[in-house]
């Protein structure tokens, strides 16, 4: 484990870039249909749960990588696999990111001709150059481009508004549909993207220099991306309808595209695919590094030796994971709620669920030695 | 380590460079910028003809100008507009780039024919912008004539047509910008269809694409935007009349400024208004789900531009005269648009939404039927104008004049 | 300077071979009594150089004292008014004339009209001293020598700086000689908690360094590395700060500048103020400041001479110039070779119409132009000012004109190339903008291979690659990232004074008992020769413990003296 530090600051950085990430480039339908700011709205109070679960973990094993307290809680073998699961998992999801950011700048008008492998190779090289710094130069990072990020979404907002584009009648009925179909959607898609994937911060989190506050700026970062994304699906929508938005590829660019004052700042697309793009580079490093911490400390290898070969790995396997993007999207849709709610939900709460009974059985324990010992005063888990 | 870590980023970076080459870069001296695009339908082939305005654009800026027009226009046909591009690039010598796109003329026999596949090629395209306005030639002309059009003020044409749009619909509001979006959600509308502004040409068509039109201080030929075409679904049903459009605007909440002419009762003579703002607001009333009831609430602010009467406008009875007047006249301009749009059939106006949201449960029902019922569907107006002003005088010299 | 050969090998013989060996390896490392073989040795080791003065005195009578001095080194008016004149008024009855030793106490105590004299054994340092422009006086038959500070001789007076100017503010700057440099600090600051600790650096040239800092305020640790880094550096000779800066620097390839340099006393001060350690080399008037941060090189001591409001806006320019300067060509290059569809609809137009008829690609196009730049600056730059002048009018007015009208580049890229030229004049640290232009290169690959993806990628490793650099500890985008909030009042932006305290940088103000050893020798003795006692090349590393508070001028200490 590397010494370094995050400050909370730094920790609310990558989350919130980590989040904006892909959430706001892809587009996996709108099962919610005009609501889908509401479904947004009550998938991050679902992540702030989740994210609630992995807080007490952390609590519980603070300076310890999950992988460590999984294998306390559930032994050697058992934990170990679990641990290199998880590796294998963030491998693969930090893969698919980079199929997204690939083919985002593939269509986003920039790069229609250069071959995917290269416009992924240098995001790769990207990705691997700046963890080879080291996670407390990536957060560093991340403070400046969120930064970055804020500037640009504040003024393509603003022009957005004055352009005088937005009619926000086409977000009415509200619920003109009823509760069904935001349900479905939460439960299918809001609550694991982009906030289940907010499982990444456990690695993260024992790099945190306060503790206290660190969490407190995991859980704003979820508030902050919960509002800042509905209110971008209610802006796309109240441009674009939810026709045009629920068919987009890119709805948020066609969206800005829209934007135009006084023929003058018009096209500003091209600093939303500069937002995307950089959103994009911050997922792929956050589940890069998650995938590399596991492996590194279940096989104790220092973690920058494996930096290249599963850049190999990520860039190898982003080329075949899918042959379209019609493909890609829809085993992404699926994975959203087939694989992924195993590592985000099912194994947090197992464990969580196995601490609990760990701390009865400690207690009982402690009470009927309180008993014969009244001096022992004995500490919860670990 | 960090030498040979540097030493490789060094040898991939040298090979990416050589390999790239630059897959995507395309020299601006490669492109030939489209500023309009012209949509016709060839009956004896079947097939559309494409007409791209390029821009020639060392006659519009640079010194290296030999006179010539500032556009041309370059033709191919195919049975998409995907296969008419790349025709022309037997024609062009450079790469035909739409990102510029300001127009798109659609001709009437394409527009009566259906032009929903036309316009998916227009959505799906990532160099084409949604902004692009859209337009209609109107009836007996056709798209290529338009964009072949030279314009004198404004050099090229397209522009100097969106331009044209964007005038009139805040001087005139009897048209209002249509983009690519905007119709793709009007054919989106059940039972409806989107409006798209008209174009025409004025004079010879001949001679307005000749260079001598621009020579000439009166034009041979002009286009004009002209009245809106009304479309059900993705084909085109009619022409709108100047005050069809006019209504239509004011129920779309797109009115910005008009002029208004009322007689007055008893020979008093007239007042020519200027509509400087209105606001339209459109509820339904669902006590009967199957006689919804749309009531459309207009509150135009108006200014008195031209007095032709010896009425006195410091009386503020006057004034309550004359706005029962105006609000006379502007129901009866609105109630010629809708009932145009129930004598074609299609839900321009866009009751529709208004019943979703007003009561979502009761649209479910109705969405099946609402081709049946919109033609009868019940309208009411009113009508609250409020004068504010006469400009720089109050009464007209006429009063004081005795004309005997 | 003489070359000074032969002091690294030896390492103190014994002191019996008394006899008139020349043979460098035999040499002893202290001074004999016997007056004439020093003189011969000292004839004989600096190759009988005409410039070394060897006049010998009578005192009492006897032949039996000389005074060595360096000429052109020393201060003519020292040597003769307060070294010759007051040996030859000593009263000789005063003198012992039996015993050696005495008598030179009796010269020390009673006979030198000078504020800084002292007695040496060691040949090495005598030798250095003479070197340095001190008179030696040598006794017959004394095993010590009286060194007298009689430094002086030509230097460059005090002028305007040159290399960074302003408007309002003081105009004094830095000259070459380091003692000068010390009281120009010293004169802004009369605080006894400013220290300056000296050494000696290059095994040839011995240039004096001296690092200063304001106790309290600066990091002791920080202090301590930046000794330690300093008596580290093996070469033989230092001729600018530049190579200093290069050894103690963090071992990082970059093209940024990680130590902050500065020819302005008043911006150095100001550094000090800030907790920050500067470091003096004699023979430059460039001072180093430690430790850096990226914002130090967007700020000029102008700044505080302006109305704070009108400071931020500068220093917003500033950063401005910066992005353009690095950006400007490859955005260029992006937008019309790949993003055409971002430019507006009639400069696009008119782009077109330029690019008509221009032969090579974009990319090429900027690549050539900014080529041309560099070239014509470096011209305009080593030129004569009035070669200069016409240097910058025939390459930016004709040369410019020139291409364009041949139609060998579109106008639109000499504005870009001309306005980045601009840009990297407005940034007032020199190293900062050589990085700035080279970094411009990377970019414009990027963007000509890949348009905005490759710009925001090189973006992205750009500030990763920045957040990665550290200056003695210091991250490199401190007050930014990581976030401090206190610093935040003169980083980018220049609060008014009012809310500007005195921002340490890392350090708590408790000074730490870090230099205890420090003695409380508040000695007053010229930088020069202060140093004398300081430990040559060969013992260097074990010497970092001798520290003098040192005035900076022999007139403060004839007056305290």
């Amino acid at each position: 484990m590397e010494k370094v530090r995050i400050s909370p600051l730094q920790f609310f950085s990558l989350l919130v870039l980590f989040q904006f990430g892909t959430t706001l480039v892809v587009n996996l339908g709108l099962q919610a249909g005009k609501d889908s700011w509401i479904a947004m709205l009550i998938g991050m109070i679902m992540g702030l749960l989740l994210f609630s679960m992995n807080a007490f973990l952390y609590s519980l094993f603070p300076d310890k990588l999950p992988t460590v307290y999984y294998r306390i809680l559930l032994g050697k073998y058992l934990g170990g696999f679990v641990g290199l699961s998880y590796g294998v998992f963030y491998l693969h999801t930090a893969s698919r990111d980079v199929v997204d950011g690939g083919l985002l700048v593939m269509a986003s008008a920039a790069l229609k001709e250069t071959p995917l492998l290269i416009v992924n190779l240098i995001m790769v090289m990207t990705v691997a150059y700046v963890l080879g710094k080291g996670i407390e130069v990536l957060a560093r990072t991340a403070l400046i481009f969120l930064a970055v990020v804020l500037i640009i979404g504040g003024f393509s907002l603003l022009v957005i508004l004055f352009a005088g584009i937005v009619d926000l009648q086409r977000l009415l009925p509200v619920m003109g549909e009823g509760t069904g179909p935001i349900l479905k959607s939460v439960v299918e898609k809001n609550i694991h993207f982009p906030f289940a994937e907010l499982i990444v911060a456990t690695v993260l989190m024992p790099a945190l220099n306060q503790k206290k506050t660190g969490i407190k700026a995991g859980y704003l970062a979820i508030l902050f991306c919960g509002v800042m994304l509905a209110q971008t699906s209610a802006i796309t929508i109240s441009v674009l309808g939810t026709n045009i938005t629920e068919r987009s590829v890119f709805p948020l660019l066609t969206m800005v595209g829209k934007a135009n004052i006084s023929e003058f700042i018009e096209r500003t697309e091209i600093l939303v695919v500069m937002v995307l793009i950089i959103g994009v580079f911050f997922k792929i490093s956050l589940y890069y590094y998650a995938a590399l911490m596991c492996t590194s400390e279940l096989f104790k290898i220092p973690y920058k030796k494996l930096i290249y070969p599963y850049a190999v790995i990520i860039l190898g396997n982003s080329m075949v994971l899918s042959r379209s993007y019609s493909e890609h999207l829809m085993k992404g849709s699926k994975y959203l709620y087939t694989v992924l709610p195993v590592f985000t939900i099912v194994i947090p709460a197992v464990l969580v669920i196995l601490v609990m009974i760990r701390i009865l059985v400690r207690r009982m324990k402690s009470k009927s030695k309180s008993r014969s010992e009244p001096n022992s005063n004995s500490s919860p888990a670990s | 380590m960090l030498k040979h870590r540097w030493f490789a980023f060094l040898v991939l970076g040298c090979c990416l460079a050589m390999m790239t080459g630059c897959w995507d870069a395309v020299e601006l001296n490669r492109r030939a910028i489209v500023s309009g695009i012209g949509i016709d339908w060839m009956e004896s082939k079947s097939q559309y003809l494409i007409s791209f305005q390029t821009v020639v654009a060392d006659e519009i800026s640079g010194k290296a100008g030999r006179g010539a027009t500032p556009t041309s226009v370059y033709q191919a046909s195919g049975k998409t507009v995907i296969e008419a591009m790349r025709n022309t690039s037997r024609k062009v010598p450079r790469i035909i780039s739409l990102a510029h796109t300001g127009l798109i003329v659609i001709s009437d026999d394409v527009a009566r024919n259906g032009i929903v596949d036309l316009f998916d090629y227009l959505d799906r395209d990532s160099d084409i912008r949604l902004t692009a306005e859209i337009l209609v030639a109107g009836k007996g002309q056709r798209a290529e004539e338009v964009v072949a059009v030279l314009t004198p003020i404004g050099k090229i044409t397209a522009f100097a047509l969106a331009q044209k749009i964007d005038l009139t619909s805040r001087q005139l509001s009897e048209n209002f910008r249509v983009e690519v979006d905007d119709v793709i959600r009007g054919m989106l509308t059940p039972g409806g269809g989107p409006i798209i502004n008209g174009v025409i040409i004025e004079g010879s068509k001949e001679g307005a694409a000749k260079k001598s039109n621009l020579e000439s201080a009166k034009s041979d030929g002009l286009a004009v935007i002209s009245n809106l075409a009304v479309f059900k679904g993705g084909k085109l049903k009619g022409w709108m009349t100047k005050e069809e459009s006019r209504g239509t605007v004011w129920i779309r909440d797109k009115m910005q400024k008009t002029p208004l002419h009322i007689k007055l009762e008893n020979g008093q003579g007239e007042v020519a208004f200027d509509v400087m703002r209105s606001k339209t607001r459109i509820e339904a009333e669902l006590q009967d789900p199957l006689q919804p009831i749309i009531r459309i609430f207009v509150e135009p602010n108006l200014s008195i531009r031209e007095v032709n009467s010896s009425i006195d406008l410091r009386d503020p009875h006057t004034m309550k005269i004359l706005e029962e007047a105006v609000n006379k006249e502007v129901v009866r301009i609105l109630k010629k648009a809708v009932e145009k749009s129930k004598r074609l059939d299609s839900d321009i106006l866009g009751f529709s939404h208004v019943i979703e949201r007003t009561k979502p449960a009761v649209w479910r029902e109705l969405k099946d039927r609402w081709d049946v019922i919109y033609p009868r569907i019940q309208v009411e107006y009113q009508v609250n104008s409020v004068v504010r002003n006469s400009q720089m005088r109050d009464r007209s010299f006429k009063h004081d004049i005795h004309i005997e | 300077m003489i070359g000074y050969r032969s002091r690294n090998r030896r390492k103190a013989p014994k002191k019996d071979s008394e006899e008139l060996e020349l043979s460098s390896k035999t040499r002893p490392s202290v001074i004999s009594g016997n007056m004439e073989e020093q003189l011969a040795r000292i004839r004989t080791e600096s190759g009988d150089s005409p410039d070394i003065v060897i006049r010998r005195l009578k005192l009492g009578g006897k032949d039996n004292c000389a005074i060595v001095y360096l000429n052109g080194l020393s201060d003519p008016q020292m040597v003769n008014h307060f070294v010759m004149e007051s040996l030859l008024h000593v009263n000789p009855d005063l003198l012992n004339k039996e015993d050696p030793e005495a008598m030179l106490k009796r010269i020390m105590e009673d006979g030198l009209a000078m504020g800084e004299s002292r007695a040496m054994t060691e040949w090495n340092d005598i030798m250095l001293a003479i070197l340095s422009g001190d008179t030696a006086i040598l006794i017959e038959g004394s095993e010590k020598a009286i060194v007298a500070g009689t430094q002086g001789g030509e230097w460059r007076s005090v002028t305007e700086p040159t290399s960074q100017l302003v408007v309002r503010g003081p105009k004094d700057s830095f000259v070459e000689s380091i003692a000068t440099n010390i009281s120009l600090i010293r004169r802004r600051m009369k605080s006894p908690d400013l220290w300056l600790e000296t050494m000696k650096i290059g095994s040839v040239t011995h240039t004096h360094v001296a690092i200063m800092y304001v106790k309290g305020k600066a990091d002791p640790e920080i202090v301590k590395e930046i000794k330690e880094r300093i008596h580290g550096i093996k070469i033989e000779g230092i001729l600018e700060s530049a190579y200093i800066e290069e050894f103690i620097q963090d071992k990082t390839v970059t093209p940024f500048p990680t130590i902050y340099n500065t020819e302005r006393p008043d911006d150095a001060a100001g550094k000090l103020l800030e907790g920050r350690i500067i470091v003096l080399v004699d023979g430059t008037p460039f001072v180093l400041v430690l430790p850096t941060v990226f914002v130090h090189f967007f700020q000029s001591p102008e700044d505080y001479a302006q109305r704070f409001d009108i400071a931020i806006v500068m220093r917003i320019v500033r950063y401005l110039c910066f992005i353009i300067l690095i950006l400007g060509p490859s955005v260029y290059i992006a937008l019309t070779t790949f993003h055409y569809e971002m430019v507006p609809t009639l400069l696009l137009i008119s782009l077109v119409a330029q690019r008509e008829g221009v032969p090579f690609p974009a990319f090429v196009e900027a690549m050539l132009m900014e080529i041309v730049f560099e070239i014509l600056r470096e011209a305009g730059v080593r030129m004569p000012r009035a070669i200069g002048q016409t240097v910058s009018v025939v390459g930016a007015l004709i040369l410019g004109q020139a291409v364009v009208e041949a139609g060998l580049i579109t106008p639109a890229m000499v504005i870009v190339v001309a306005l980045t030229g601009i840009a990297s004049f407005a940034i007032p640290a020199y190293n900062l903008s050589i990085a700035g232009r080279l970094i411009r290169f990377g970019f414009m690959v990027l963007s000509g291979m890949f348009g905005f993806y490759g710009l925001t990628l090189g973006l992205i490793v750009l500030v990763a690659h920045m957040n990665s650099l550290r200056s003695f500890g210091e991250p490199y985008l401190a007050p930014i990232s990581p976030f401090r909030y206190k610093s935040q009042k003169d980083a980018v932006l220049r609060m008014p004074f009012k809310t500007l305290q005195s921002a340490t940088l890392t350090a708590s103000a408790s000074g730490s008992g870090k230099q205890g050893n420090r003695s409380s020798t508040q000695q007053g003795i010229g930088a020069g020769s202060g140093t004398a006692e300081q430990n040559n090349g060969s013992e260097r590393g074990d010497g970092g413990s001798n520290q003098h508070a040192v005035a900076p001028s022999a007139e403060g200490n004839r007056n305290s003296g």
